[in-house]
């Protein structure tokens, strides 16, 4: 997931909000990215910022720390509310609590 | 038939994406997304119609199309949508979405 499909993730994410439906967003490869704390765009939106939004509105969001370590961040680093979390459990558990799953790579 | 939501991000440029719509779904059965760069699938004329044999259904993100300097007028196949007319797509009117 890069910047703008993390963009189109929160757009989506928030359309479905709107509906009533329950959100659960995972992040992994470069997707990670998205919850990282302190991000400063100039021209592009702070999907940051739009991730910390969508959270008070009761999103799960995990991302895998594998990834996140990888990309040399720390516990700690991301946005607030975000879980440093995994594939085999936080991505399996929301996978299997979800009536669809929409992958947003490239 | 699984009725399919194909959501598709490339352009025309970087991929054809109605090989994998036309593998997994019949016509009738797919409708397509077209988000980011994916819009230019529906400006293309030759993209544009090869999506057009593909699938009866075509949405168009307005806000990905306009953030591109596009009219929804300038489509050459299907229509502008906004991201509630997707989720509707997505949660209600298809059994599965795969990105393209």
């Amino acid at each position: 997931m890069m910047a703008m499909d993390a963009n189109v993730a929160v757009k989506i994410a928030r359309a479905a909000l709107a509906k009533g439906y329950k959100v659960h967003m995972f992040g992994y490869g470069e997707g990670v990215t998205a919850v990282k704390k302190g991000q400063n765009p100039k021209r592009f939106p702070n999907v940051g910022k739009e991730l910390e939004e969508t959270l008070k509105d009761n999103v799960a969001i995990a991302v895998c720390e594998t990834c996140f370590a990888a990309r040399g961040f720390e516990r700690g680093e991301e946005i607030t509310g975000a879980k440093v979390g995994s594939l085999t459990n936080d991505l399996f558990k929301f996978v299997s609590e979800s009536d669809r799953l929409v992958t947003i790579a490239r | 038939m699984t009725k399919t939501a194909f959501l598709v991000l490339k352009s025309p440029q970087e991929q054809d994406p109605t090989h994998m719509i036309r593998r997994l779904s019949e016509k009738a059965d797919a409708s397509v997304i077209l988000v980011e760069d994916g819009v230019y699938q529906a400006l293309m004329p030759a993209s544009a119609d090869r999506l057009s044999k593909a699938t009866d259904r075509i949405l168009v993100s307005r806000e990905d199309l306009e953030a591109r300097g596009y009219a929804p007028n300038e489509l050459k196949a299907g229509n502008a949508a906004e991201y509630a007319d997707i989720v509707d797509v997505i949660m209600e009117k298809t059994d599965r979405t795969v990105t393209v």
